[in-house]
């Protein structure tokens, strides 16, 4: 019996075998759950679990299992938690290696004391792991000034099918020796084996962080307010437009974050997060206000210290601030060319009133992503919901694809998932994608199907 | 099929102009800036992705190996054709094909020029980050290849961090496109994977890359040092204090000698290390934040911090560093030049050990590098007539490469592994790690007929110093 096999590894008490519900793949109940101590108990129960041809689930906090198709098979989660240790950080150096269970706020918090910090604010900001992060590809708004995980990750470990154990990339910065497969790995969904370490590149703490908020009553001035920053000499952190109902939930889930009312009126929220020297990050304020004010803006607020981190918190963690109800809430992200972003929304919207929908919207503008929640509650009951939003998402997913960008669906209730592929065309590197996961992965027993095209 | 058939085929696809088989005319296409040379059988100069596919299919038929070329700048090797066959040269891909300056991407050929495609947008005040040394000749397309770096790498990242989206043709002739203009495609990340594949993973004829608006202000700094253990403690202080610079780089005694007797840039020749430091950003709190720097320098024993007044006074003092490696070309008749990494907070403990294992070994080295980034240039010089001495210079090399790595560094930064390095792969990676590796090269290149020999050991090779090619 493969309990015991598996018991033989980790230790019966590294073991779930009843009530598994909690960690269910779209309604689908693996029949273990294990906790490896280390990565060679990871490495013994991928040899195992490609022996038995056990279909494997690799999970940190479980923050994004909403992500991916639905899975063929679910036999046995993986839960990476108890790898949580950072094994080494050199301040001096700007870098550190770390576990992949390890909490990215544990991280932050010992980073902290060093006046640094890893510069990367994914969503789910208290329970996401590293591992899961780099698993999936989760970025924030700051990636427009510190980039994104692929830019940050300067090492990994993997424990591959079959339990082999590999190396790539190194602990220093700056690294050209054989294939960067860091990159591979990063945003692979767990599809190629299963990441046990990662070494980071770190950042100090900036002198000073602010908040600039705009309001305006058209989107077109707050989206061309964004180009007109992003590709000036000024050097935000963050470039962010969030539409009517995304800043009526953030507001009136916490209506400090507006203390002046300042942004009260009803329209487009502009918003800057500003870093660094004191001085220019005043300067900046100037002069996009003033740039704000040449593109008639109708209120401005300032955010410092408490209110600045609470606000840039409730972005960061959108999937949670802006659904009400998880399970019940659709939400998609588009990835476009900057220049986009207007016309993106304006068409977003259109598509959503011809069903009689007012999707909520927000932007990570200077990167050019943006993020569409629909609430399944929005449909009356009584009308096949599910032909409506597959019908919104085909739409809204030709729309990217015309804009040569791409629409994923990040969260979504599995009687969707049925009816729309949550990922969408790869194009013609399909191929050679599918060819690499059988290298990897031979009897598929990754997460299998979760990814793009079946893999 | 024999070699005029050949040459008839590959003449229909790029024209019989473009297609070079005489000796004489392939005597430049057997090298690159590495030691080693082989000779290749054709040159080929295709204008299109359409026809780099159509040469690549006759070349998977025929089982004719193949290898990518830019401008040959390259130091590894990567466009030496050590099993002869065609070098597809892609120089006459130059064109730059678009520039979205809202979006801030380029689209261009991969044999694009790098500075060209900074001066195409200097009237909009934009530019490509990744500056190698070479940026006046190497182009975008041996960039990606090489995943190379530069000065100002430090604060904005290398080659990879800036390419978005790849057309390659495949081995076998097929044409594929991975990411784009926008981020975060769906699918492996392919664009990455490719970045720094050194040509063994297909060839690539279209990139996007990111462009940005040059920074308001910049501020360039020299501070001149009486040790080099001084100038090294002080490159850990300013990493360490959290400022990072757009660029800084070090120099040793023997480089600044090099170099003021050749460019005259106005190095103190009198010290024994110079830290060149480039500020970038806003103006405003600009010069609190030189100030800032020059106490770091200042409290680690400085003799002297120059802070250059105007633009001209700022290319006089990065012209020394520029032509670091040229100036030492000129006084000896070969040089090795390293390129290992450490991390930052080992620059002075390898520093030291790199002057006595030049001792040890009778030999003299110069250090040009990218301290910032803990990115070494060890500079070995050679005299080829001498056996002896290009033994020990070797030997040397290997000890300092060593030295790095037990460091916890690695073998090379931006150069790449090539030819050069291929059989020290396994100081810093174990069988299973280079195993994962092949596997993905069996993925795009399952018959090695795309730039072989490169990368990976040669089975049966041992470690060997006098052993590798050169």
């Amino acid at each position: 019996m493969i309990f015991k096999q598996v018991a033989e590894i980790v230790g019966e008490s590294n073991c779930l075998t009843e009530a598994l519900q909690s960690y269910a793949v779209d309604g689908i109940v693996p029949k273990l759950v294990v906790f490896p101590e280390n990565v060679e108990q990871v490495s013994a129960l991928m040899k195992l679990a490609d022996q038995e041809r056990l279909a494997v689930v690799p999970r940190g906090s479980g923050t994004k299992m909403s992500l991916g198709n639905i899975p063929r098979q679910v036999d046995v989660v993986l839960v990476l938690k108890k790898l949580n240790k950072i094994l080494e950080y050199e301040p001096d150096d700007l870098t550190a290696t770390v576990e992949a269970g390890i909490l990215l706020t544990d991280l932050q918090r010992c980073l902290k004391e060093k006046n640094q910090f890893f510069p990367l604010d994914p969503p789910f900001s208290s329970e996401a792991t590293l591992g899961g992060i780099v698993a999936t590809n989760s970025n924030g708004p700051g990636r427009l000034f510190h980039g994104s995980v692929r830019d940050l990750v300067v090492g990994i470990r993997v424990v591959h099918p079959g339990g082999v154990i590999t190396r790539a990339g190194g602990k220093v910065v700056k690294n050209v020796s054989g294939y960067d497969m860091n990159k591979l790995y990063t945003g692979s969904l767990g599809t190629l084996g299963i990441i046990t370490e990662l070494s980071l590149k770190l950042r100090p703490l900036p002198e000073v962080s602010k908040t600039l908020l705009l309001r305006f009553s058209s989107l077109s001035e707050a989206a061309r307010l964004v180009l007109q920053i992003s590709t000036s000499e000024l050097l935000a952190t963050s470039l962010e437009i969030l539409d009517s109902g995304a800043w009526e939930i953030m507001s009136r889930a916490d209506p400090s974050i507006n203390p002046g009312q300042g942004v009260a009126a009803p329209g487009v929220t502009f918003a800057a997060r500003l870093e660094g020297l004191s001085e220019n990050v005043e300067r900046q304020i100037i002069q996009i206000r003033e740039w704000g004010q040449q593109r008639g803006t109708t209120g401005a607020e300032v955010l410092v210290g408490d209110l600045h981190d609470k606000f840039w918190e409730k972005i960061q963690n959108h999937p949670q601030t802006f659904s009400v109800d998880a399970s019940n809430t659709i939400r998609c992200k588009a990835s476009l060319p900057a220049s986009k972003v207007e016309d993106f929304f304006q068409t977003v919207k259109k598509i959503g009133h011809s069903q009689n929908l007012d999707p909520v919207m927000f932007s990570h503008a200077g990167s050019g992503i943006v993020y569409i929640y629909f609430g399944l509650e929005a449909v009356p009951t009584g009308v096949d919901r599910m032909s409506i939003f597959s019908y919104i998402i085909r739409e809204i997913r030709n729309l990217s694809l015309q804009f040569e960008g791409s629409l994923v669906i990040e969260a979504a209730p599995t009687e969707l998932k049925k009816k729309v592929d949550v990922w969408g065309p790869v194009g013609d590197s399909l191929k050679i994608m599918k060819l690499l996961k059988e290298q990897f992965d031979p009897h598929g027993i990754l997460n299998p199907g979760r990814f793009i095209e079946g893999i | 099929m024999d070699k005029k058939s050949l040459i008839d085929e590959l003449a229909q696809i790029v024209g019989v102009e473009n297609v070079f088989h005489e000796p004489e005319d392939l005597i430049t296409y057997q090298y690159d800036a590495y030691l080693s040379r082989a000779m290749p059988d054709f040159v080929v100069f295709p204008t299109t992705t359409e026809q780099v596919s159509k040469i690549l299919k006759v070349a998977s038929r025929e089982k004719v190996p193949f290898v990518a070329r830019g401008a040959g700048t390259g130091i590894s090797g990567g466009a030496i054709p050590v099993k002869g066959g065609i070098v597809v040269a892609l120089s006459r891909m130059n064109k730059i094909l678009e520039i979205d300056f809202e979006s801030r991407r380029a689209r261009v050929q991969p044999g694009v020029i790098n500075l060209d495609l900074s001066h195409a947008m200097k009237d909009k005040g934009f530019h490509y980050i990744p500056d190698p040394a070479s940026q006046q000749s190497c182009t975008i397309g041996g960039n990606v290849a090489e995943n190379a770096g530069g000065p100002h790498c430090l604060a904005y990242g290398v080659t990879t961090n800036h390419v978005l989206g790849l057309t390659v043709v495949l081995p076998n002739g097929e044409i594929i496109h991975t990411g784009g203009k926008a981020l975060d495609y769906p699918g492996y990340d392919l664009t990455g994977l490719l970045v720094g594949s050194e040509g063994t993973l297909g060839i690539v004829t279209e990139i996007i890359v990111r462009i940005e608006h040059r920074p308001e202000a910049v501020k360039t700094l020299l501070a001149s040092f009486s040790s080099m253990l001084d100038a090294a403690k002080t490159v850990s202080a300013i990493i360490a204090s959290g400022t990072i610079p757009a660029a800084l780089e070090m120099m040793d005694k023997p480089a600044i000698e090099a170099v003021e007797a050749f460019a005259h840039a106005g190095y103190p020749v009198e010290a024994a290390a110079v830290l060149l430091i480039e500020l970038e950003g806003l103006k405003d709190g600009m010069d609190r934040l030189a100030k800032k720097i020059v106490e770091i320098c200042q409290s680690h024993k400085a003799i002297e911090v120059k802070v250059a007044q105007n633009e001209q006074e700022r290319m006089q003092l990065w012209k020394g560093r520029k032509c670091a490696a040229g100036a030492i070309g000129r006084i000896c008749n070969k040089y090795y030049l390293h390129d290992c990494v450490v991390p930052r907070n080992k620059l002075v403990a390898v520093l030291s050990e790199i002057y006595q294992i030049a001792e040890k070994y009778q030999v003299q080295v110069a250090n040009v590098f990218h301290a910032g980034d803990g990115n070494l240039h060890p500079l070995v010089p050679m005299d080829m007539s001498d056996r002896d001495q290009v033994e020990r210079a070797l030997r040397a090399g290997d000890e300092i490469l060593k030295c790095c790595i037990q460091a916890g560094g690695t073998l090379s930064g931006e150069h790449g592994i090539g030819l050069e390095k291929n059989e020290l792969m396994p100081l810093i990676f174990n069988e299973a790690d280079l195993t994962a590796m092949k596997k993905v090269k069996a993925v795009f290149n399952p018959e090695d007929l795309c730039n072989p020999g490169k990368i990976f050991p040669t089975p049966g090779r041992c470690l060997e110093v006098t052993q590798r090619p050169r």
